[in-house]
């Protein structure tokens, strides 16, 4: 994995065009290189457009994204050197999930040899050899989660978005899943996932939870393992 | 008293006797143009009607061809053939638009395709005065022109539909893999609406291959169509049914060729469709 890079916002807030009330107001957020952190809410919070001004699928009204130490928030999603990895799973349909996994790779030419190298690599530490030749309709909830997972880590990003991964899945999927992406996250590869679920949350070193746009707690993380949470803390900015 | 079983063959029996008889109607009209494709003056004019030519008659078809007819169903190729590409491209790329985008408001395109619901009849005239006025009558441009404006809209409204059955998130996994914008309509958008981009580009290859009116009025010799030239076979004072019916086959064989080939493409983009 590449080195590990943080995410910091700056004031971010946003204002959808004909929206009576803001979307996000002046969001100041530092999120550490290689975090494993979490983003919850109610519907409707915020939350889902924070992630997606993160990733560059919206633009913020006001306020700066920085990725590492390079502020983003003018870079279309393709710069941003993120992956994502969508609730309803996004795998393409009309390519097998070999070519979803590589599509990314393929688009940035990465060459040949070492596309095969990351492909074999990426199925075999997510356990989806047996379905690389597979289309993503002929595979269960669980196996398309890990097979967008796949796809995510395979391009070897420094930040991992994901939007409630596990929101489709059974409790037991959801677990493996939130599994991977722990030992992703412990291999450097700074995490952020977005959820409505606490018990899913309770799993991430770091949480903030957000309400009508605003974060109104952000909890650190506990300073030794089995040790309770530090608890809530007022929200916090700054740089990484 | 009936079995179940028996009501069950009897349901069946009528069912299939309905099918039958349904598929004979309408397969009935095209059985009698080709016999009367491959059949002498005689036999197509003898009462009572033959069913079938004593033997298989090839001198309409060879008429067709042998008085530079022929040239008339390259004509209509050509023009059917381009503006539905040009229709395509422009339609698709505009329907993207208004489908991600919204573009022009939420409107736009209930405004675009009440332009296709405007009967030919009434613009017809002030376009061929407009056409006289360029010099665009009975060329290439001026055909193809207004074929590719009056498929527009149809294209436009069907390829929003499909563009909006696409899942959004799918463009923003792209996004993220690395595609550009014109690259996530090449890689992701036009793969998934396949079945659409067919159904589509075949109707309106279609409304081309037989529009009439408009051919009728903007072409006089070097660009005339084929409905023109079988048009003009029909005369207060006599119908040339041979010639007629040989240019209809020849007319219709190729779309039934396609639509043969591609029919599992079309009912499924035609569906997929259906609800937007």
């Amino acid at each position: 994995m590449a080195g590990a890079t943080g995410v910091r916002l700056d004031g971010v807030s946003k204002l959808y065009a004909g929206a009576e009330r803001t979307a996000l107001q002046s969001i100041a957020l530092a999120i550490e290189p290689g975090s494993f952190f979490s983003i919850l809410g109610p519907s409707g919070c915020g939350k889902t457009t924070l992630l997606r001004i993160i990733a560059g699928f919206e633009y913020p009204t006001a306020g700066r994204v920085w990725i590492g130490d390079r502020d983003v928030t003018p870079l279309s999603p393709r710069d941003r050197d993120i992956a994502m990895v969508f609730q309803d799973y996004a795998l393409y349909p009309h390519m097998t999930v070999e070519h979803n996994i590589t599509f990314n790779l393929r688009n940035r030419r990465v060459p040949r040899a070492e596309i095969a190298l990351r492909l074999k690599e990426t199925a075999r530490i997510l356990g989806i050899e047996p379905l690389l030749g597979k289309r993503p309709a002929q595979l269960s909830g669980g196996e398309r989660q890990r097979v967008a997972i796949a796809r995510a880590v395979a391009g070897a990003p420094t930040v991992v978005l994901a939007d409630e991964p596990t929101g489709n899945l059974d409790s037991a999927t959801g677990a493996a899943v939130l599994s991977l992406l722990e030992e992703l996250n412990q291999q450097g590869t700074t995490i952020i996932i977005i959820t409505h679920d606490h018990a899913v949350a309770a799993r991430m070193r770091r949480r903030i939870e957000m309400l009508d746009g605003r974060i109104i707690a952000d909890t650190s993380p506990a300073p030794v393992a089995g040790q309770a949470d530090a608890g809530p803390q007022p929200a916090q900015g700054g740089p990484s | 008293m009936m079995t179940v079983r028996q009501r069950h063959a009897l349901r069946t029996a009528v069912r299939l006797a309905a099918a039958a008889a349904i598929t004979v109607l309408f397969l009935f009209p095209i059985y009698w143009l080709f016999m009367i494709s491959f059949k002498t003056p005689e036999e197509i004019y003898s009462f009572p009607p033959k069913w079938y030519p004593g033997r298989i008659h090839f001198d309409n078809y060879a008429v067709l061809f042998k008085d530079g007819d022929a040239i008339t169903v390259w004509n209509s190729f050509v023009v059917a053939g381009m503006s539905t590409v040009i229709a395509m491209f422009l339609g698709t790329i505009c329907a993207y638009s208004l489908a991600r985008y919204r573009t022009g408001g939420e409107h736009l395109a209930n405004w675009i395709i009440s332009q296709r619901m405007i009967p030919p009849i009434a613009v017809v005239f002030p376009i061929f005065l407009l056409y006289v006025y360029l010099g665009w009558v009975d060329t290439f441009t001026g055909v193809i022109l207004l074929y590719t404006a009056f498929n527009l809209p149809y294209v436009i409204w069907m390829m929003r539909g499909y563009i909006l059955d696409i899942p959004r998130a799918l463009e923003e996994s792209a996004l993220v893999d690395g595609c550009t914008r014109w690259q996530v309509l090449w890689k992701v958008v036009f793969p998934m609406a396949r079945a659409g981009l067919f159904a589509t580009a075949i109707f309106t290859f279609v409304f081309a291959w037989n529009e009439f009116l408009f051919a009728f009025l903007l072409t006089k010799e070097k660009w005339v169509t084929l409905p023109v030239r079988l048009g003009s076979t029909i005369t207060p004072f006599q119908t040339d049914w041979g010639f007629l019916t040989a240019g209809a086959i020849v007319s219709f064989a190729p779309l039934l060729v396609v639509v043969f080939l591609l029919q599992r493409e079309m009912v499924r983009g035609v569906s997929l469709g259906a609800v937007r």
